[in-house]
Order: structure tokens, then C-alpha cells, then sequence
């Protein structure tokens, strides 16, 4: 079991690192750097997974929150959250079979929601038999197979820990490899004669240089990689509960303030008692998983603003308490539908029944409800998920009020 | 009431603490980042084999008049060890050979502390300890009055051992010394991990360095022998140089890290690679370099120095047996498979015999003409 593990494993990588710091102009901290960046493009799509996952449960808080004040019943309640997971969303947008039957574009006016892939997929056909006179039955068995895998949505709630189990021996073996690369006893060094593949630029770049930024890779607990990845960690957990609308003193958020403390605290520790380089490899890791996290998911309700504690906010002038995206994007909706109005309507954010299946024939109830017909009376053909589940974010960002 | 208190306030806390405390366990159990053990070989003063029996920790053994000496009392044979209770010296780990002058044994540990010791006393007693604030594995060379010690810090110490006074560094290689520093005709040789050879004079001039480096790093003992040195290399090349000059004459590529110190004997010369060959080739001459044999049944590293003794080319391979070969024709003459010994340390010549001192603190001796091998101390 060690020998196939080292031979599938921790051996290629100690020959990629040690490859990769001879390109590197012998500079294993930049090796580790541009190893990082490549594990990174190499799980992107898991991470692309564990993202979507996440801005998935994101957009379902709305309706998360509808069901725990409707449903009593535990039971009831896990049943219909499980539904809400499972939910899939097909527009003629995705699923392109009328098109594909007919050879010419069809235009895009259906959406249906279902947890039930056939269910759903049988409503869309019905569509396209009674609007457009398609024969969905016509179509070959190919674009039909194109068509059910063009169903998006469906959120696997523990969908984030497949990637991280991926990562697992991945990271497992890159501690002994980094930990065998940088070590700079005799016996370690003779020890990777037997690991190193005959290929002359690796054999002869041993031993590799251990000093990088004024940091020696090699020994243990450099204070500020250890200040690195606290705050880097802190920061993305921080932005993660930021997405999250959990109550403030509910189990949830006292969970979440836990975690948001506890994961940087632990691996801030752990650092300490690793060899640089490994800290390294965490810092550049956490850090670009943090962008991934702003770019692909969003920072939720974080403000930079809101670093800033209480007390120094009001002695340099700022109001002591911040106002989150969440709730400035209310305040300008309830503003906007005083406006328009001349009442005030109070704000429903949140508090409207969850989707339900099987959305009808035409499968847009819930952005007919909401106003998602243009003035043309077509649709928007905006297909994502984020419409049609109520997950107003954007919508309410391009400041149309509801009602 | 209280329970739920408990749970709801503390647990969160607990579980932090706890996996705070894990951690470093568990990163204890399964790291070993820079913990040196050390290779010295083994060292005879009158009636005592002296050798390293743990990380920084020399033991004397007395091993005359035993008929069985493997299983006589470990505890009667053990005649002291050092450091002991009373002496403030941590060598750390000890990859220096010791040296041994009349009765006083120089010792450098890999901390930077380099040891005189009084063996005429016993336990022995310290005549002065030097820190030259480096870690050292090179071992050191000496002229009878002083000591050249190679550092980590790619400097060579010397030190004056009538007084124990340190001078002042006279060479800077450009990376750490593993090589043993070689004494001869007045220049001492010095090879680094920076990929060069240098010949320094002990006064402190350079008398030559190599202008170009080698294409790896110099990790195992040079041998020399007249105008030829020959330095093994982690390019996996054995290099043969003007010891007058510093001009590279030949060049022999093997399959693995030469870092076991090879062996000149007349115009052949046997080198051992951490791959398990073991050649031999001609050291001069129109075919210089030349293969005579390869012997290569090892499947193990080589980096204890192979030694000529009673007409047997005698190699530990590290991982659990010694070997004798034919050095003309290369056969095997005997094996000594010794499980669960590891040998990185030179052997100690005897007249007669060999003995080396395995990896962890135990001596074993082997006679090169039949293979015999014996354990003379067993650690506990």
C-alpha cells in the first residue's frame, strides 16, 4: 500500500516540485507558487462544483427560510427541503430540441421547474407540441439525450466535500513531498536518491534551495505565512456566512461565528508547526480560492467596511452599525416602492412560499408572479435558475420593485 | 437547563481546543523535517571501539578478550559514554569521523560543537569545546596541530588544538560543506555543495578553483591519490581532476548519486552509486575511465566507503547486507545478509577485520576474506 502510494503518487510529485523549481530558476518557494496555481486549474472544476453548490444554497436562503416558518414538522420540513435541492430547471433556452427538429431557432418562451427530471422534461415536450406544433417523439435519440442533460440546477447541499475529498491525498502527499523535498538533513537527501526519475535536470538540481522572501522554507512556523493564512482563511469564511442569512443569535449563526473563528485559529496553528513551504503552498492556495470565491459566487453581504470595528467607525465619523448589501438593497426597494406607489407596502423579502413542483404547462408562474414578462409580453430570456427561484439579487441590483 | 448551557456555550470552545492540541500531535507523529541522526563511523582508542550509538550520544565499547563477544554483558562492556550527566556539550547528531590523536579524540556534532576529549580518563574529560555556531557534517582534516573544520556555512574553521583557539575562516564556498576536507602536500581540498572544488592553501589563499562548477553538487568524500582527485557527484558523475591544477581529465557518468567515497588502489579506481553499482574503472591512461566491471546486484544505496581489505573490495549496501568482490574480475566472493541493519557509515579498518557501525548504534564485525560477520554490540 506505501509503495504504491509513493509510486503513484508522492513520487511524481516530488519529481514534478523538484522540476518545477529547476524552471523556476531554482527557486522552490516559486515552485511551490506556480504548483499551487496548477492544482488550482487542475481542480477548477471541482471547485467550479463546490461554487456553484454554493451560490446554489445561496439563492435557495429565501426559500430555506420560507419552509422552516411554514413546515412545523421536521419530517415535512426535511422532505420539502430535499425537494427544493433537487429541484432542475430546462428552458427551450437550454434544451434546443425544437430547434434542433425544426432547423430554424425557436423562440424561448418556456421555463419549468421539477425535481422530477422526466416529469419536467415531459412538460417541456407538451410545450413544444402545443405552441409550436413540435414533435419532440421526432427528434433523434441524441438530441433528446442533449436536451435532458441540458436540465441545470439541483444542488447537492454536501456537494462541496466531493472536491475536498478529491484535494485530500492530493494535499496528504504533498505534505511528506514538501516535507522530503526541503529537508536539508543528509539522510532525507539520500533518501530522495531513491525517488528521483533519471532524468538529468532533476538529479542534478538536488539539493534545492530553501530561502525564499527572506523565509527558509524548510523550517517550521514562519509568523507571517501564519499571519497569511488566518487572515486569508478568516476572510473567505467571513464572506462565506455573509451569504448565508442566518438570524443573528440562531444556532446557524453562532455556528457560522464559530467557524469563521475556529478554521483560521486551527490552521493558523498548524502552521506553526509545518515547514514553511507547506504554508506557503496554504497561503497562495486559500488566497486564490478566495478570488475564485469573489469572482465566480460573489462577496454576498461583505463590505470592506465592515472590518472596521464599531468604535473606531464612530470616532473617524461612521455610523457604528454597518448596513449590508442585503439590507441597503431593501432599504432602496421599500425607498423605490414608496415612490412609486405612495404607500408603504413593507418589505416581503424572504417571506414568499418556496417554488413549488411542476411549475404548469407554461412553467413560468413564478416569474409571471413577479413581473418577469417584458412589456412585449414575451419572457426575458434570461434562463438562469436565479430568476425563476426568487432569488431576487440581480433583480433587485437592477432596482425593479416588486408588486 | 445547565447541560444545554453547556453544550451551546463551551462545546464549540472544547472542540477547538482539542483539535488545537491534536494538531501538533499529530504533525509530531508524522514529521521528521531537519532531524538529523548522524553516520559517523566508528573509532579505536587502545581497548575501546568508540561509535555514535544515538543521535549525538558516543558510547566506548571494550570488545578485547570476549570469545562470544555478541552475547556477553552489554552493561560490563560498556566503559562510558558521552556527553554524560555532568557535561554541557549537545553535538546534536555526528556525521564527522572523530579524530583520534594519542589520547585525545576530537569530535565535531552537528550542532557546530567541535569536542577534545582526554581519553586517558574515564569517563574521559572534556580539554575544551569549541561552538562554531554552524552545523557541521563535513569531516575535519588535521596536520597534527590543527584541525580544518568544513562548516554548513561553507567556511573552513581552524582551530588550534593544543589551545582550543578558533581562527578565522579561510575559504567561503558559496554553499554548504558535506565533503570531508582532504590534507595533502600542503593544500587542502575542499568540495561543496555549490558545485565546486577548491584547493586552498591552510594559510588561507586560494591555490585554485574550478572556473566553471560541475553540473552537481559535491555531497560524499573525495578520494586522492597523487595528482589524480577524484570527487563524486550528484549529476551522477564521477569527475577526475588535477589535484595540481584543478582541470577536470576525465569524465565517467554512472547510474546514480556518487556519494560513498571511492577507492584508488594503483590504475583502478571503485565507486559505488546510490543506485547499488558499483564500478570499477581505470583511473589513467589513453583509456581512462574506462569500465573494467560493474557490479550491480545491489538493490539498496551505497553510501558507506567501499574498502580494499585482504584482497576483498569489501561495500555495505545500506539496507541489511555487506558484500565482498573479486576487485580484478568483479564476482561475488560472499554476502552477509544482516537483516534489520542499515549501514551509512564508513567502516573502521582493522588488520584483520572491518567493523561498522550500523545506523542505529549497534558494531558489527565482518571478516573480508570469508564474509564472517559478528555482532560485537547490540544496542538496547
Amino acid at each position: 500500500m506505501t509503495d504504491t502510494w509513493q509510486l503513484l503518487l508522492e513520487t511524481p510529485l516530488v519529481n514534478l516540485m523538484v522540476l518545477l523549481s529547476v524552471i523556476s530558476f531554482g527557486s522552490y518557494g516559486a515552485a511551490i507558487l506556480v504548483f499551487t496555481v496548477i492544482t488550482r486549474l487542475v481542480t477548477f472544476p471541482l471547485t467550479m462544483r463546490t461554487l456553484r453548490a454554493t451560490r446554489g444554497l445561496q439563492e435557495l436562503q429565501p426559500d430555506m427560510q420560507a419552509i422552516q416558518k411554514r413546515y412545523s414538522d421536521p419530517k415535512r420540513r426535511s422532505e420539502e427541503q430535499m425537494k427544493l435541492y433537487r429541484r432542475k430547471t430546462l428552458s427551450c433556452e437550454d434544451g434546443g430540441v425544437a430547434s434542433a427538429v425544426l432547423g430554424y431557432p425557436v423562440e424561448c418562451d418556456w421555463k419549468g421547474q421539477n425535481s422530477d427530471k422526466g416529469e419536467l422534461f415531459e412538460q417541456y415536450a407538451a410545450h413544444l407540441d402545443r405552441v409550436h406544433s413540435v414533435r419532440v417523439a421526432d427528434a433523434s435519440a441524441r438530441q433528446l439525450k442533449r436536451a435532458r442533460k441540458a436540465m441545470s440546477g439541483g444542488i447537492n447541499p454536501i456537494g462541496c466535500l466531493g472536491p475536498q475529498l478529491v484535494q485530500l491525498p492530493i494535499f496528504i502527499a504533498l505534505f511528506s513531498v514538501i516535507r522530503l523535498t526541503l529537508s536539508q538533513s543528509p539522510e532525507d537527501i539520500l533518501e530522495l536518491s531513491d525517488r528521483l526519475y533519471d532524468y538529468g535536470p532533476v538529479q542534478n538540481a538536488i539539493p534545492l534551495g530553501t530561502s525564499f522572501l527572506g523565509m527558509n522554507l524548510s523550517a517550521n512556523g514562519s509568523f507571517i505565512l501564519v499571519i497569511v493564512i488566518f487572515c486569508s482563511m478568516w476572510l473567505t469564511q467571513r464572506i462565506s456566512s455573509s451569504r448565508t442569512a442566518a438570524q443573528a443569535g440562531s444556532q446557524q449563526a453562532q455556528t457560522q461565528q464559530m467557524m469563521q473563528w475556529m478554521l483560521p485559529l486551527m490552521f493558523g496553528w498548524f502552521a506553526m508547526f509545518v515547514p514553511a513551504g507547506l504554508g506557503l503552498y496554504w497561503a497562495a492556495s486559500t488566497l486564490i480560492g478566495l478570488v475564485l470565491q469573489w469572482v465566480f459566487v460573489g462577496p454576498g453581504d461583505f463590505t470592506w467596511g465592515s472590518l472596521i470595528p464599531g468604535f473606531v467607525r464612530t470616532r473617524i465619523g461612521l455610523p457604528a452599525e454597518i448596513e449590508t448589501r442585503t439590507e441597503r438593497e431593501r432599504r432602496l426597494e421599500r425607498e423605490r416602492a414608496r415612490a412609486a406607489s405612495g404607500d408603504s407596502e413593507g418589505d416581503t423579502d424572504g417571506s414568499e412560499p418556496p417554488g413549488t413542483d411542476g411549475a404548469g404547462e407554461d412553467g413560468g408562474g413564478r416569474d409571471e408572479r413577479r413581473g418577469g414578462k417584458r412589456k412585449d409580453g414575451r419572457r426575458r430570456r434570461r434562463s438562469g435558475s436565479r430568476q425563476a427561484r426568487g432569488g431576487s439579487r440581480s433583480r433587485r441590483r437592477r432596482g425593479n420593485p416588486r408588486g | 437547563m445547565r447541560s444545554a448551557a453547556w453544550r451551546g456555550r463551551f462545546t464549540p470552545l472544547t472542540v477547538l481546543l482539542l483539535l488545537l492540541l491534536a494538531v501538533p500531535l499529530l504533525i509530531g507523529c508524522t514529521t521528521d523535517v531537519d532531524s538529523p541522526d548522524g553516520w559517523a563511523g566508528a573509532v579505536r582508542a587502545d581497548e575501546f571501539t568508540i561509535l555514535q550509538e544515538k543521535a549525538g550520544e558516543l558510547v566506548a565499547i571494550r570488545l578485547g578478550g570476549a570469545d562470544n563477544p555478541g552475547t556477553a554483558d552489554i552493561d560490563e562492556r560498556v566503559a562510558w559514554r558521552f556527553p554524560g550527566d555532568g557535561d554541557d556539550v549537545d553535538l546534536d547528531a555526528v556525521y564527522a569521523s572523530p579524530i583520534l590523536d594519542g589520547n585525545t579524540l576530537y569530535v565535531a556534532g552537528h550542532s557546530g560543537e567541535v569536542v577534545a576529549l582526554d581519553l586517558t580518563f574515564e569517563p574521559p574529560q572534556i580539554v575544551w569545546v569549541r561552538d562554531l555556531d554552524e552545523n557541521i557534517v563535513a569531516s575535519p582534516a588535521f596536520d597534527g596541530r590543527t584541525l580544518y573544520v568544513g562548516t554548513e556555512a561553507g567556511t573552513i574553521v581552524p582551530i588550534t588544538v593544543a589551545s582550543g583557539a578558533v581562527g578565522q575562516p579561510i575559504a567561503q564556498a558559496g554553499e554548504r560543506i558535506w565533503s570531508a576536507v582532504l590534507l595533502e602536500g600542503g593544500a587542502l581540498y575542499v568540495a561543496a555543495l555549490d558545485k565546486r572544488v577548491r584547493a586552498i592553501s591552510p594559510a588561507g589563499g586560494t591555490i585554485w578553483a574550478q572556473p566553471t562548477e560541475l553540473s552537481g553538487a559535491v555531497p560524499g568524500d573525495s578520494a586522492l591519490q597523487g595528482d589524480l582527485l577524484v570527487v563524486g557527484s550528484f549529476d551522477r558523475r564521477l569527475h577526475a581532476l588535477d589535484a595540481g591544477t584543478g582541470a577536470e581529465e576525465w569524465v565517467f557518468d554512472g547510474d546514480g548519486w556518487f556519494w560513498a567515497r571511492p577507492v584508488i588502489a594503483g590504475d583502478t579506481i571503485y565507486a559505488a552509486s546510490t543506485r547499488g553499482s558499483i564500478y570499477a574503472l581505470n583511473a589513467g591512461g589513453s583509456d581512462a575511465s574506462r569500465v573494467r566491471w560493474r557490479f550491480n546486484q545491489l538493490d539498496s544505496e551505497i553510501r558507506a566507503a567501499p574498502v580494499l581489505a585482504g584482497g576483498v573490495l569489501v561495500v555495505a549496501a545500506e539496507e541489511a547486507t555487506i558484500w565482498g568482490i573479486d576487485p580484478a574480475t568483479g564476482d561475488l566472493r560472499w554476502s552477509a545478509p544482516l537483516p534489520g541493519h542499515r549501514f551509512l557509515a564508513d567502516p573502521l579498518v582493522l588488520d584483520s577485520s572491518l567493523i561498522y557501525a550500523t545506523t542505529r548504534g549497534d558494531l558489527i564485525e565482518i571478516d573480508p576474506q570469508s564474509g564472517r560477520a559478528a555482532i560485537l554490540y547490540e544496542r538496547r
